[in-house]
């Protein structure tokens, strides 16, 4: 789709570059609308066409945000909000002034056949336990798509009027991703979320379709399911849409050309994946804890599991998953390519651990469940707390910390597709900011998820931002930083091979001992000269448990030790993970 | 397939099914082994070196001697490897949980057993820091309930 620059453009920046209006590549039945259509001036379109462009522009669907297929010039050109282009609002938005909103998009409600709690037990724990969001999502099923895709709006929506100001609260579902794992789906409120998300699930869900097998058909069959969200926002059926793969590691079945595919089909509603999963009290020892695999990572490879996958990727690393926790692994190589996924971590609640709840006999069977779409509420339970659950209530121990322009539903999403989106378990830390500048300036710089483009030679800096926490987190103390690594790799642009899982050049290139140190932290790591195209990321942990990366000492010298099968304290083991930065020459 | 390799039986869904639905025959390894089309398909040979690279074996030489808490040195009298995921070497005195569950893999004709990482949550100076990889009892896909 073509540019003929008839609309406005101020780009409040001084250094130069060539627009390459190559954004709008991606597929998707646009169906030549008007409002998607930017060939178009904003003069020519009708005041409510103006307003629903803008919507989809400032939500990052329209136009050349972060959201494309790459940060290369081949994908989107202009990677920020200072480089969008000049019809759109958020380049003015605050640099500084971002709201960091916890949130967690994988719970699981009475409406899962392996859960049990109300919508409402989840949303007082999660806006008690600090959750600024959260979304509901519960797996998709027969029943689910059937009667509790409907059945669990009305206790969303109250859920809204009673938590609203304290925790924003979606209605999603746990998708059952044709020839892969699982995935969060969710969409922005309003008045078709639940038939959005019930045509989605009745016609897209592996479990309802009997898709789950991977075969290269199914694999389409997931495609055509993320086409089926962009065309809901694309035509005004919902306001926002995305999408994130959950526990992608766990069972080796989200292949490297699969997460490709549903990134590159759909950048806008394919964010990312879950650099944790939930079911983090899953490693507590036995006989006061589960005593399995952290994140229940206890799977081993099946005939679905890509084979290329070594025994190494089943398991966790300091409750991270494998794709994340490897310095140089499937996560990196994705970054590398200038690809633009995002990580999030998550509780993954079904049934917490130590509760003392249990089903209502009577309304706890199969049977039930099938008949009425969810089980009866959950009654107080004779037997004790159940040490036997490996799941923390939403907001207990995993946060995904998103940067928005304000509080409110499109503003969360709108940070999340943006990529300013950290990480942290545990509580580790009070606050985080990160930023890429010119050297020495007072520039505020470019957040999480930025591209920056930068002159050949110019001199640029990392700036890490850290309050340490002086709070006591959930389990009744207060959480020190002991390091924080910068990790650096070179983009060295699209792979040939869709199913690479490595990139060599990314490494820790430094690590700050913090140890001891309270209040405000600014690390600035110097960038040197700009010359060929890197990327950044943030790690850091409370130094409890560290061993040598998956790639060896000489990229990963202090990673995230591999979690021992029958006893992983989550509590001992803290880590925090940013989304990247990219720097651009040009 | 190569030559002195059976093919017993195939179609299965998971590994677990296939050794349930074993019969007892073939050569003295008995493997699972994975196909795009026939899923997990049960393969027997006379030897290791007939089969091929990660077939999973759950029939070979001594395994019913395989339970308990074992020593490495013990498990290296049936099989010709055992490692580490991450590729370390335990010492022959380090012990091994089996969980009576030894499913030990097949690389170039060799027998290898992979553990994980295991630790009982007791101070016990004797207590294994190994299990093998493959779990008898994974945690089952919450959707397929």
């Amino acid at each position: 789709m073509g540019h003929d620059h008839a609309h406005p453009h101020d780009h409040p920046h001084d250094h130069s570059h060539s627009h390459d209006h190559s954004h709008g590549t991606e597929p998707g039945p646009d169906g030549g609308d008007p409002v998607l259509d930017l060939s178009i001036p904003d003069a020519e379109l009708a005041p409510h066409q103006l307003a629903r462009r803008g919507f989809l522009t400032r939500a990052g669907i329209l136009g050349a945000g972060l959201a494309g297929a790459s940060v290369l010039p081949a994908g989107a050109a202009h990677a920020d909000g200072r480089h969008e282009h000049g019809h759109q609002p958020s380049r003015r938005a605050p640099r500084h002034g971002y709201a960091w909103l916890a949130g967690d998009h994988h719970i699981h409600t009475q409406q899962s056949s392996d859960a049990q709690y109300r919508v409402a037990d989840h949303v007082k724990h999660a806006s008690a336990y600090g959750l600024d969001w959260m979304v509901i999502t519960d797996h998709g099923s027969i029943a689910h798509a059937k009667i509790g895709v409907e059945k669990v709006n009305p206790d969303i929506r109250a859920a809204r009027e009673e938590y609203g100001e304290q925790t924003l609260v979606f209605q999603g579902l746990e998708w059952n991703i044709p020839a892969a794992e699982h995935g969060t789906v969710f969409v922005h409120p309003g008045s078709n979320e639940v038939a959005v998300l019930k045509e989605f699930e009745n016609s897209f869900d592996g479990v309802v379709n009997n898709t789950t097998a991977s075969s290269t058909a199914n694999e389409s069959a997931a495609l055509r399911g993320l086409d089926f969200l962009a065309a809901s926002v694309t035509k005004g059926r919902v306001k926002d849409a995305m999408f994130f793969a959950n526990h992608p590691a766990r069972k080796g079945i989200d292949s490297p050309h699969e997460i490709r595919g549903w990134r590159d089909q759909q950048p806008r509603i394919a964010l990312g994946m879950e650099g944790a999963p939930g079911h983090q009290a899953a490693g507590i020892p036995a006989p006061y804890g589960p005593g399995s695999g952290r994140g229940y990572y206890d799977n081993s490879p099946s005939a679905n599991s890509f084979a290329g996958y070594p025994l190494a990727s089943y398991v966790t690393y300091g409750g991270f998953d494998w794709m994340t926790a490897t310095v140089g692994g499937l996560w990196d190589s994705l970054l590398a390519e200038g690809k633009p996924w995002w990580i999030t971590a998550n509780s993954d609640s079904h049934q917490v651990y130590a509760d003392d709840s249990a089903r209502p006999v009577g309304q706890d069977t199969q049977a039930y469940f099938d008949a009425n779409g969810r089980y009866g509420d959950p009654v107080h339970g004779s037997t004790g707390p159940n040490l036997t659950q490996g799941d923390f209530w939403p907001g207990y121990y995993s946060r995904t910390h998103v940067g928005a322009e304000q509080f409110g539903y499109a503003a969360v999403m709108q940070g999340l597709r943006a990529g300013r989106v950290w990480v942290d378990h545990g509580s580790l830390l009070g606050s985080l900011d990160v930023r890429v500048r010119p050297a020495g300036s007072r520039d505020p710089g470019y957040p999480l998820g930025s591209a920056v483009r930068c002159r050949r030679g110019q001199q640029l800096e990392l700036v890490v931002s850290i309050v340490t926490q002086d709070q006591p987190n959930w389990a009744e103390f207060v959480p020190a930083l002991a390091k924080v690594d910068v990790i650096r790799g070179t983009v060295t642009g699209a792979v040939s091979d869709k199913d690479t899982f490595t990139t060599p050049t990314t490494k820790v290139v430094k690590t700050f001992d913090v140890t001891g140190r309270r209040g405000q932290i600014t690390l600035t790591y110097p960038l040197g000269r700009a010359d060929q195209p890197f990327y950044l990321r943030v790690r850091g942990s409370d130094g409890k448990r560290t061993a040598a990366g998956i790639n060896g000492a000489g990229v990963d010298a202090a990673g995230p030790q591999a979690d021992a099968l029958g006893n992983a304290d989550p509590w001992n083991d803290l880590w925090f993970y940013t989304n990247p930065i990219w720097v651009l020459t040009s | 397939m190569s030559s002195g390799l059976l093919r017993l039986a195939g179609g299965f869904a998971t590994t677990r099914e296939a050794e349930h639905a074993y019969d007892g025959s073939g050569g003295a390894f008995v493997a699972t082994v994975f196909d795009p089309v026939d899923q997990v398909v049960i393969v027997s040979a006379e030897n290791a070196q007939q089969l091929p690279d990660r077939a999973r074996l759950f029939v070979f030489p001594g395994h019913e001697q395989l339970s308990g808490t074992l020593e490495v040195a013990a498990l290296l009298e049936l099989l010709d490897e055992v490692r580490s995921f991450d590729g370390t070497v335990p010492g022959a005195q380090e012990r091994v949980e089996t969980q009576r569950f030894v499913r030990p893999l097949v690389e170039a004709g060799r027998t290898v057993l992979v553990l994980r990482p295991y630790d009982d949550g007791t101070d016990s100076p004797d207590r294994a820091a190994h299990v093998p990889f493959e779990q008898p009892n994974p945690t089952p896909c919450c959707a397929n309930h």
